[in-house]
């Protein structure tokens, strides 16, 4: 597959400060790829750059197959969807999603009716006379997605489009949005601090942090098979535990960590005895009850000393007696937490649950 | 000094705090409604020559009211025609006004925060000066061996000095440069208060930069026109000085005519009808001006 938007070795500094540094990524034709990473790694610089709003300092942006950095911002063919939405107050809904096709000296009738299409694909038929400020969020949202899209862009770009929206909403028109993104089978680029959000609506995500990418994935990948440290801790909740490669052998490693505990993990290619290494749990993975099962492998035991109840989930924060504490997460069968506070306890997981990350 | 003008409050209690304003509606009424009502009194009075206003004429006095001075002003072409042109000058103040204070203030609105510190300071200066000062400034720059004068026939584009005051250019750019701070300020606040995001979302979109311009920037930043403009205009009614010292007898606005009348010819009465006649004149203005206002923005 061809990408419609190649991004190569892109950097952008503020004067002295670098706020992308290096970045590279392909987005393949109706693919959509999320930016995702803590307030000020510089998702949102990165965006502007592809939409042609900053000014690369070094490396290429490129739009189907054409070098842009030397194109201005109005001849990219791009559908720019903003967090504050910067829909025009002084124009109706109908004039505000034709815009784009006003500017291409597209005539009335022919708006008239690419309007129609655009306003039924968002499900926003029957709003055209009104005004933005006479709309709810929700709806907003979908007419600056309208407006975004009714040019047929080679690039859909969104910086936080669900931000301003209650939680509610937002789990609606996460999927909404996916699911027309899909329909109309555009490349879209998705910037967001919400790793939930990312998880829903990507085919990839790029985790990124202090300017640069950490890892590029599918989000199973990205949640499974965290690459570093801080993949494992910003994706979900994770047990991260420090320590030195004791023993390899046929694929697999033994780690010491802090308190003497070993834990035995998939090994990967290049690591050698002695290697300080990092490895993490997911809590959700982690097995506990009042005795281990007879061949359970990384036995550890503890006690229960704080249950959170979530509802569905219950969240155990063990003390192990070597000293480390261990969160787990088990579903809740009944209405109680199966285990209370206090209780003594066994913690196990198989030689697959753990990983090695750098 | 707080500890004492709360001791006064607590003292006065709250029913007779009204009193700490009887200093303000004392003034008000010595200086401003006193002289606001004897005006009027007085456009109503036969003028009898001399010190010009009757003398111990009081207010009630039976035969001394007369409608004769608002009869003269509305019968004599004098006084019609200089009233037609009054309102013309303030039209022309308006737009003209308007029109350049919009560059300026755009100009100020795109500059970086330096250039913008200087380019305000530069609009606001003038008012720090005398705006007689401020008038004949403007002889040393536009009169015939003023400044742009000199310039012009240095680089040979003219032969001949340029008239370019004491005629309807100078007295426009006398006013012109009267009001357009007022009009600088009022647009470029509004200017900035126009969401950056909604110039991006357009340019996004495929509007080049003038295009956005045109479809986000001056439909926002209308209301500030229409005020520009009110003000400009009502400036412009009221002009003195600019016509006074800048321009000639043809001219004379409403305003250098009362004062004429009350300090040349000493005709007290006719002074005051001129100027009750120009206020009610800005009131009805105003008034049809706001309507105006009101059904093109009840319209869009
Ligand atoms: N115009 C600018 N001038 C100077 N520094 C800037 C500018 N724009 C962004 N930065 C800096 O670059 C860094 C990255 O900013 P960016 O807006 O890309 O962050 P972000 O990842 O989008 O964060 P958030 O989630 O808070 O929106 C920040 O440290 C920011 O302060
Ligand atoms: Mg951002």
């Amino acid at each position: 597959m061809k990408p419609r938007i190649r991004v190569v070795n892109l950097v952008k500094n503020f004067g002295s400060f670098t706020a992308v540094d290096d970045v590279s990524f392909d987005v393949g034709e109706g693919e959509l790829i999320s930016l995702l990473g803590p307030s000020g790694c510089g998702k949102t610089t990165t965006l502007r750059c592809i939409g042609g709003y900053e000014t690369p300092t070094s490396g290429a942006i490129e739009i189907g197959g054409e070098r842009v950095n030397d194109t201005p911002i109005h001849k990219r063919e791009i559908g720019m969807m903003f967090q504050s939405y910067a829909l025009f107050p002084h124009k109706t809904v109908e004039d505000n999603v034709g815009f784009a096709l006003k500017m291409r000296g597209v005539d009335k009738a022919k708006r008239k009716e690419e309007v129609g299409k655009t306003m039924e694909l968002v499900d926003m038929l029957g709003f055209e006379k009104r005004y933005p400020s006479q709309l709810s969020g929700g709806q907003r949202q979908r007419v600056a997605l309208a407006r975004a899209i009714i040019h047929h862009p080679e690039v859909l770009l969104l910086d936080e489009p669900l931000a301003n929206l209650d939680r509610k909403l937002r789990e609606t028109m996460r999927v909404e949005l996916k699911l027309i993104q899909e329909r109309v089978n555009i490349s879209a680029i998705l910037v967001t601090h919400d790793q939930e959000e990312a998880l829903v609506m990507s085919d990839r995500i790029a985790v990124m942090e202090g300017g640069k990418i950490h890892q590029l994935d599918r989000p199973a990948d990205i949640y499974n098979k965290p690459s570093t440290k801080f993949v494992a801790n910003f994706i979900g909740e994770t047990n991260f535990l420090e320590g030195t490669v004791t023993g390899l052998q046929n694929g697999a490693a033994t780690v010491k960590v802090e308190g003497d505990i070993e834990i035995d993990v998939h090994a990967h290619d290049g690591l050698h005895v002695g290697s300080d290494v990092g490895v993490t749990v997911r809590p959700e993975r982690i097995n506990i009850g009042k005795q281990a099962a007879a061949d359970a492998s990384n036995v550890i035991d503890g006690r229960i000393e704080f249950v959170t109840y979530l509802g569905s989930i219950a969240n155990y924060r063990v003390r192990s007696e070597a000293g480390p504490i261990f969160q787990v997460m088990q579903p809740i069968v009944g209405q109680q937490a199966s285990l209370s506070e206090g209780e003594s306890v066994s913690m196990w997981w198989s030689r697959d649950t753990g990983l090695i990350v750098d | 000094m707080l500890a004492s003008f709360g001791g006064v409050i607590s003292r006065l209690g709250r029913d007779r705090l009204f009193l700490l304003l009887a200093p303000v509606v004392l003034f008000l009424l010595v200086f401003f409604l006193f002289p606001f009502v004897t005006l009027f009194r007085i456009s109503f009075a036969v003028n009898e020559g001399g010190s010009g206003f009757g003398e111990g004429t009081l207010f009630y006095e039976a035969g001394t009211w007369t409608l004769a001075n608002y009869i003269q002003f509305f019968t004599d072409r004098f006084f019609t025609d200089m009233a037609l042109f009054t309102i013309q000058f303030g039209i022309m103040v308006g737009v003209i006004a308007t029109f350049v204070s919009y560059l300026l203030a755009y100009q100020i609105y795109r500059s970086g925060p330096l250039m913008k510190s200087v380019l305000l300071l530069a609009v606001i200066l003038p008012k720090f000066t005398n705006i007689i000062v401020l008038m004949y400034g403007l002889l040393v720059v536009f009169g015939r061996s003023g400044l742009v004068n000199d310039f012009l026939l240095w680089t040979g584009i003219i032969n001949e000095p340029l008239q370019m005051l004491f005629n309807l250019f100078g007295v426009l750019l006398g006013e012109t440069i009267i009001v357009m701070p007022y009009c600088v300020l009022v647009i470029v606040a509004v200017l900035h208060s126009i969401d950056d995001a909604l110039l991006e979302a357009a340019e996004g979109l495929g509007a080049s930069r003038a295009r956005a311009f045109f479809e986000v920037t001056l439909p926002l930043s209308l209301p500030a026109v229409w005020v520009s403009l009110l003000l400009a205009f009502m400036w412009g009614v009221g002009a003195f000085a600019s016509p006074y010292l800048l321009g000639n007898a043809d001219l004379y606005t409403l305003s250098v005519e009362v004062d004429r009348q009350v300090n040349w010819r000493l005709n007290w009465a006719m002074g005051s009808t001129i100027a009750y006649v120009l206020m009610a004149m800005i009131i009805v203005l105003m008034y049809v001006y706001s309507r105006l206002q009101r059904e093109s923005g009840a319209r869009s």
